[in-house]
């Protein structure tokens, strides 16, 4: 007992230095994070989610990402901020959301668009709330412009992406469509995925892609799907696809989608 | 059922299902391609084959440990889960998903190193212990704890992709599962069966209660650790490369104690060639299934297993389980 108040004290000094500065946007969400930083000066957002802190989640620079205040996405930590606004998806848990509503903030729930159009209408409609409607054009814009030129309308190659591992892409995600924009046919959505999910390497070897894009080298799979594809008169390539370019969409896009016609290019030009 | 057509009719069963698992699966590949030099032949050498041998070791094995446990605890509701074994198993590969060594090894090396941590923490539990129930109670607290750690590691996957492949495989499967696998699975499991083969005749004698078998020159704690790290080595390999698969344990003795009558020791062998059967022929069912991907073997066992299992329990009623 005599040792309780000592670490009690302890645990108060762990706890995070009051008198902060109050105010501005704290986003939830790595893809909502890189969103604010395209829209705001870094200023304006008090806390970035923790998950744009690490490398296999964000899709903005780390150096940037370290420097910004991250929370682990409770409640405790957002009303304590006391931001104008809070930039949630809309997979926030209903007991999170009660909190933020019971503490008078002003939330802004986002879904996962899944087509170029949504991720757009998603990116017009945060502009709005954080009073940014001119930049929120500004990264439409450059999306269409991107789409402009990555647009091929010859044959589509087939391609099959991977997301992590031995996680691909199906059909029916805004990936799939960056795909089919920038001439690359969906092997995976052929194969009759949809969404995410794994893919049995016989699968694969019963109508070998022209390339498979991936972000790790070695995924559990990896090496015996080379193996058998080695084997197969299919000519697969292999090609290094970042991370980055895979968690979101948004300001993203227009790097996605030139990587993506880059990729094509090399098969046909 | 004569032994002989017992053993033979279950034999039968499981080279036919070991043949109809070489001819399954999302590619097509011509009868022509097993003699003519066709690269498929390289689907069925390097992925069908492994995998055939993988899943009849794999229910073999478990059976086995099935059939052991409950001898040994003379209870029909045991399962070799019941060890903590597989829960530790399940620990150390989430572990090497979650803090970044997914690879074939990495996974196999880590669900290993904590299945044989859960075995050594069972028997510093368990020292000196009279009866199983000790081992009933620890491995169950043990398979908590692992449990807890799991959930844990997953609650702190650095990206929504590493908790998608940490589920994934804790699922259990056997798509994909190469040469590799197979040959790092295949000694421990080998080496944990003919450890279980070994108790029969001390499983029969304890049929008559501890001090009968103890005056009939049986040495107890000789047994335990037989059943111990032979159903151990079974589980924590089977784990470690195809996830966490259930019921094959439970079931199997249950299905297969009527044909071979109530003597344990003469379950052992039926019963490991029943889960050779039964998890060949769940494995087959996993790849027909339409669409891209496979359902997963631990999914599919258990949709076979639960619903036996309460029908089963169905009929027992009223009985009690002595």
């Amino acid at each position: 007992m005599r040792l309780l108040l000592p670490l009690l004290l302890l645990l108060v000094g762990c706890a995070p230095a009051g008198g902060q500065q109050r105010g501005g946007i704290v986003s939830l969400n790595p893809c909502s994070d890189q969103l604010l930083l395209a829209l705001v000066p870094p200023d304006r957002i008090a806390a970035i989610s923790h998950y744009s802190q690490q490398a296999g989640a964000t899709s903005m620079p780390l150096e940037l990402a370290r420097r910004l205040r991250s929370t682990g996405g409770t409640a405790e930590e957002v009303i304590a901020l006391a931001p104008d606004l809070v930039v949630a998806t809309s997979y926030t848990p209903p007991a999170t959301r009660a909190a933020f509503a019971r503490a008078g903030l002003r939330t802004l729930y986002l879904d996962a668009p899944v087509t170029i159009a949504e991720s757009k209408a998603q990116v017009a409609e945060v502009a709005q709330a954080v009073g940014a409607a001119k930049q929120g054009a500004a990264i439409n814009a450059r999306i269409d412009r991107a789409v402009a030129e990555a647009r091929w309308t010859g044959a589509g190659v087939p391609a099959l992406l991977y997301i992590s591992g031995d996680l691909a892409n199906g059909g029916g995600t805004l990936l799939h469509e960056m795909m089919q924009v920038a001439g690359l046919r969906n092997a995976a959505a052929d194969y009759g995925l949809a969404m995410t999910g794994a893919l049995p390497v016989e699968t694969i070897l019963a109508h070998p892609p022209a390339m498979i894009l991936r972000p790790d080298a070695d995924g559990r799979t990896a090496a015996i799907r080379r193996r058998l594809l080695a084997r197969t008169d299919a000519g697969t390539r292999e090609i290094a696809f970042p991370r980055s370019l895979i968690n979101c969409g948004g300001p993203t896009i227009p790097a996605a989608l030139e990587r993506l016609a880059a990729v094509r290019r090399q098969v046909a030009p | 059922m004569k032994r002989p057509a017992l053993l033979g009719g279950l034999a039968v069963l499981v080279v036919a299902l070991f043949v109809a698992s070489l001819m399954v699966g999302k590619a097509v590949v011509p009868l022509s391609a097993w003699w003519s030099g066709d690269w498929r032949w390289a689907i069925i050498a390097e992925l069908r084959l492994p995998r055939a041998a993988l899943a009849t070791l794999l229910g073999a094995s478990l059976g086995l440990s099935g059939a052991v446990m409950q001898g040994w605890l003379r209870n029909p509701l045991a399962d070799p889960g019941v060890l903590g074994t597989s829960g530790a198993a399940a620990l150390g590969a989430v572990a090497a998903i979650v803090l970044g060594g997914a690879t074939q090894w990495g996974i196999f090396g880590a669900a290993m190193a904590c299945a044989a941590g859960g075995l050594a923490l069972l028997a510093a539990l368990t020292w000196h212990a009279e009866t199983p129930a000790a081992f009933v109670l620890a491995g169950t607290v043990l398979a908590s704890l692992a449990a807890a750690l799991t959930a844990f590691l997953i609650s702190i996957a650095p990206n929504p992709y590493v908790v998608a492949a940490a589920i994934d495989w804790l699922m259990g499967a056997l798509t994909d599962r190469g040469v590799d696998d197979l040959t790092h699975a295949a000694p421990f499991m080998l080496a944990g069966c003919a450890l279980l083969l070994a108790t029969g005749r001390s499983l029969d004698a304890l049929t008559l209660g501890p001090d009968a078998a103890r005056s009939l020159g049986i040495s107890l704690p000789r047994l335990q650790a037989l059943v111990i790290v032979g159903a151990g080595l079974c589980v924590g390999a089977g784990v470690a490369v195809t996830g966490v698969v259930g019921f094959v344990g439970l079931v199997v003795p249950h299905m297969l104690r009527p044909l071979a009558g109530a003597r344990p020791g003469a379950l052992l062998v039926p019963a490991a060639l029943g889960g050779a059967a039964l998890v060949l022929a769940a494995d087959i069912v996993c790849r027909l299934a339409p669409g891209a991907g496979e359902v997963r073997l631990g999914v599919a066992m258990a949709l076979i297993g639960a619903p036996y299992f309460l029908v089963l329990l169905l009929g027992e009623r009223g009985r009690s389980w002595g």
